[in-house]
């Protein structure tokens, strides 16, 4: 009987076989990991051509050269893991292996064979059988594992390091970038982040949700001197009024309509105040004009009604450019000045276009000489014309707020250059060149046409019938407004 | 440390064998590779067919065997006239003791142990049926009564490649039970001076038998069943069974299409192009029985893959039937067979 229990040559098959299981172990694990470290190989290179090619390629062509990359890597990965499944042996063939390696001349494996075989226990298969056992276990102290397979890690492993590294450098080099610039969004200030997190949400709901303006607390500016600014913003709005904005259906459908037909709607329905653009503080702040600006809007809860005492908390030097300004704008000026505007310029805006460009013209006498538009205002004097020259739309009660938030005109330059463009429409618009309006009469005619043109399209759109579909379009509007 | 049972029978077994070797070198000069051939034939239980010139010692070759072994010997010259009963024995009309007369068997030259057929392609097919039914079968069958023949039986038989006139070229299928088919080369220059000296002389070598007259037969048969203990392993076998089917040709006739071996090579463009018919599996059964004699010479108790590539060429030479176009451009099945045992060496992986 082969392998009885006790006997040498049980004790000798079981040395073989603890030999041979670790031979095993170890040849299927280095196999294993070759495969592993040839397939992260690959897969990091991927994965680097992938990153660069995600900051360097337009996404057009990152996508093109995306999708062949990442089926090149689903093929790699299958190829390694069939390898991995052929590769891996079984004990006859792992003394296959030891037989080639060692130039044992088939001894091993025709051992391994005949134990596989199931030769234990059972009647000797060959009289030569015990000499094959002895020479295997003579020969088994002859040689070692690491003879075998003399690695325990594959050279492998090397072109798969560096292949990471490639990879977490060209990860690691757009992070170490982006990092150096301040982030709005760190652990540092994440208290404060967590802290306005609901006062941002509500804000950012209120904007999504209202297509009217909300009633603002300042002093806006008149009507009149801010016609082509609100064309501007108009302009503006359609412009960025694209599908994928989530703005709401019906503030498309309102923006839509033209802007008398917006203009009369209002008034009509609801008699809204109008409402002037907030004026971007930044740009305020930078060009030392918010002083002047709130010494014209005593409405400002912040600030004294009484804009005569805030025009003396001015600073010195702010008083100072007032007056020069109002100097400097000769004979022509009417001796007002910012503190001189009074109460009509600080009346709500509200009814009709007349009684709106009633008031638009004694602000604009009261403000002539004491306020002047920011520099960035559309209204320079480089834009062609004085602040408030009659535009078509003066007077007309159009809140300036209804192509969208102030946010959207605090782009200076978008502003400028609407409003450069509409000036020079309106201009066309005119008979008048540019030469007639620089006397005070010739600006008067022209405003005074321009409103006279204004009233006659005021009455031709009152007695417009307006379309079901407008209304119906208003009417959810403001209903959604009323609900909120 | 004492040695086992097993380990003593493989160290008689090479000790029986090398001193043949050496007992043949005394009266053989050189062909030492070609007595190794015909004696791992002898221990496979197998038969040899020798190629070779006249007066190259084939003859010398297998009487000095007969001697050395202590068996019986027996000489056929085949010649065209020669009948089947000239070589299997017949029946004859004997006087009994009591006056009758009664048919008697007579047994032929073939009763032998061991048998050289000296070119046996002068014979008609018919005469060297006889003799290879008795090769492959042990026995002979005359008048209805089959006879059998004494083992150890071993025959060499020879073929003279010149003077083919009035010859009959073996059968395929008689050349098949042939185990070995070796080539008596020429002699080299110092072979040929060691045999004027040693041949020219009074001097007569003296042949010492390897075995006693009684027990020969036995203790052969005895090292022929050792021979069949000697173990192999799956994959040897996979690798015999590949080399014989890459010796038959893409689309032979008879050829299982079906047949998906696990181990298989990628067919020789030499097969494709000059064999007509490959190896039978009696070539299979000729490489692993030799390979085992091999694999004792070497004290080993399995086969390794050297042992089937060392008698791959005497094993499938005569067995690859080759086509016209090899024998047109003079292509040798040995070359054949050496290039598939070459492109076979990946299989050991």
């Amino acid at each position: 009987m082969v392998g009885v229990p006790g006997t040498e040559e049980r004790v000798a098959l079981a040395e073989v076989e603890e030999r041979l299981r670790r031979v095993r172990a170890r040849i299927n694990w280095y196999s294993m990991q070759r495969n592993l470290y040839n397939l992260g190989t690959l897969v990091a290179l991927g994965i680097a051509l992938l990153i660069l090619c995600a900051f360097s390629l337009s996404p057009l062509w990152f996508t093109v050269l995306s999708w062949p990359v990442l089926l090149a890597l689903a093929f790699a990965l299958l190829f390694f893991l069939r390898r991995i499944v052929i590769e891996w042996l079984d004990f006859d063939l792992t003394a296959r292996h030891v037989d080639t390696k060692l130039e044992l001349k088939e001894r091993f494996s025709t051992l391994v064979a005949q134990l596989t075989a199931g030769v234990i226990g059972k009647p000797q298969p060959s009289q030569l059988w015990p000499h094959l056992l002895r020479e295997n276990t003579a020969l088994l102290a002859g040689w070692t594992i690491k003879q075998v397979i003399p690695r325990r890690v594959p050279w492998h492993v090397l072109p798969f390091l560096l292949a990471s590294l490639l990879a977490l450098f060209i990860v690691a080099v757009p992070l170490m970038s982006s990092r150096s610039e301040t982030s709005p969004f760190s652990l540092d200030n994440l208290q404060q982040i967590v802290e306005e997190l609901p006062e941002r949400a509500s804000q950012a709901f209120a904007k999504q949700m209202s297509l009217l303006p909300e009633p603002s607390d300042e002093w806006g500016k008149s009507s009149l001197y801010n016609q082509d600014l609100q064309q501007a913003q108009g302009a503006m709005r359609l412009e960025e009024a694209k599908p994928g904005e989530n703005r709401p259906q019906d503030a498309l459908s309102f923006a839509s309509l033209p802007e008398a037909l917006q203009q009369k709607i209002r008034q009509a329905l609801e008699g809204l105040p109008d409402k002037e653009p907030k004026p971007n503080k930044e740009q305020e702040v930078a060009k030392g004009k918010e002083d002047r600006r709130l010494a014209l809007q005593p409405s400002d809860k912040t600030k004294k009604p009484d804009a005569v005492a805030e025009a003396k908390n001015l600073p010195p030097n702010a008083t100072e450019q007032i007056q020069e300004n109002s100097r400097g704008r000769g004979g022509e000026k009417k001796g007002g000045n910012s503190a001189g505007s009074s109460s009509a310029a600080q009346t709500p805006v509200q009814g009709s276009g007349i009684q709106q460009l009633d008031r638009a013209q004694l602000e604009r006498k009261n403000a002539r000489g004491a306020f002047q538009p920011s520099p960035d205002s559309p209204q320079l004097p480089s834009s062609g014309g004085e602040a408030g020259e009659g535009g078509p739309g003066a007077g007309s009660g159009t809140d300036p707020r209804i192509y969208g938030e102030q946010s959207v005109l605090n782009d200076g330059s978008k502003s400028f250059q609407l409003a450069l463009e509409t000036t020079h429409e309106k201009t066309h618009q005119g008979e008048d060149s540019d030469t007639d309006d620089k006397d005070e009469g010739g600006i008067i005619e022209k405003s005074t046409r321009g409103l006279n043109q204004q009233q006659s399209l005021d009455d031709t759109i009152r007695k417009s019938r307006v379309p079901a579909e407008y209304e119906e379009i208003v009417k959810r509007v403001f209903t959604r407004g009323e609900s909120r | 440390m004492s040695e086992s049972p097993a380990t003593q029978l493989i160290n008689e077994f090479q000790h029986t064998f090398r001193r043949i070797e050496t007992e043949l070198a005394k009266v053989v000069v050189g062909h030492g590779d070609l007595i190794r051939d015909i004696l791992t034939a002898f221990f496979a239980g197998g038969h040899v067919l020798i190629e070779g010139v006249p007066g190259t010692g084939k003859t010398l070759i297998v009487r000095s065997l007969a001697d050395v072994l202590n068996l019986s010997f027996n000489r056929i010259q085949f010649t065209v006239d020669l009948m089947p009963a000239d070589i299997t024995g017949t029946r004859m009309v004997m006087d009994r003791d009591d006056g009758r007369r009664d048919f008697v068997f007579v047994e032929g030259p073939i009763f032998a142990h061991v048998l050289l057929a000296d070119e046996i392609n002068r014979s008609t097919p018919k005469t060297q049926a006889a003799l290879l039914e008795a090769m492959a079968e042990q026995q002979v069958t005359v008048a209805g009564t089959t006879y059998r023949l004494q083992p150890p039986f071993f025959v060499l038989a020879t073929l003279n490649p010149i003077e083919m006139e009035g010859t009959y070229p073996l059968p395929e299928a008689q050349l098949d039970r042939f185990f070995f088919k070796v080539r008596l080369t020429y002699p080299t220059h110092k072979e040929i001076q060691r045999i004027i000296g040693s041949t020219t002389t009074n001097t007569v070598a003296d042949l010492r038998p390897v075995f006693e007259r009684g027990e020969a037969a036995e203790k052969i048969l005895t090292l022929r069943q050792l021979v069949r203990d000697v173990l192999v392993a799956p994959h040897l076998e996979e690798y015999i069974a590949a080399l014989i089917h890459a010796t038959i040709p893409v689309g032979a006739k008879y050829l299982n299409i079906g047949d998906t071996p696990k181990t298989t090579l990628a067919k020789d463009d030499f097969v494709n192009r000059y064999v007509s018919f490959g190896s039978s599996p009696r070539g299979g059964q000729t490489l692993m029985l030799g390979a085992k004699v091999l694999a004792l010479l070497d004290g080993r108790a399995n086969v390794s893959y050297d042992d089937v590539d060392r008698i791959a060429v005497p094993a499938l030479n005569h067995r690859l039937v080759l086509n016209f176009a090899a024998e047109a451009e003079n292509i040798d099945p040995s070359d054949i067979v050496v290039r598939i045992v070459q492109s076979a060496r990946k299989l050991r992986r």
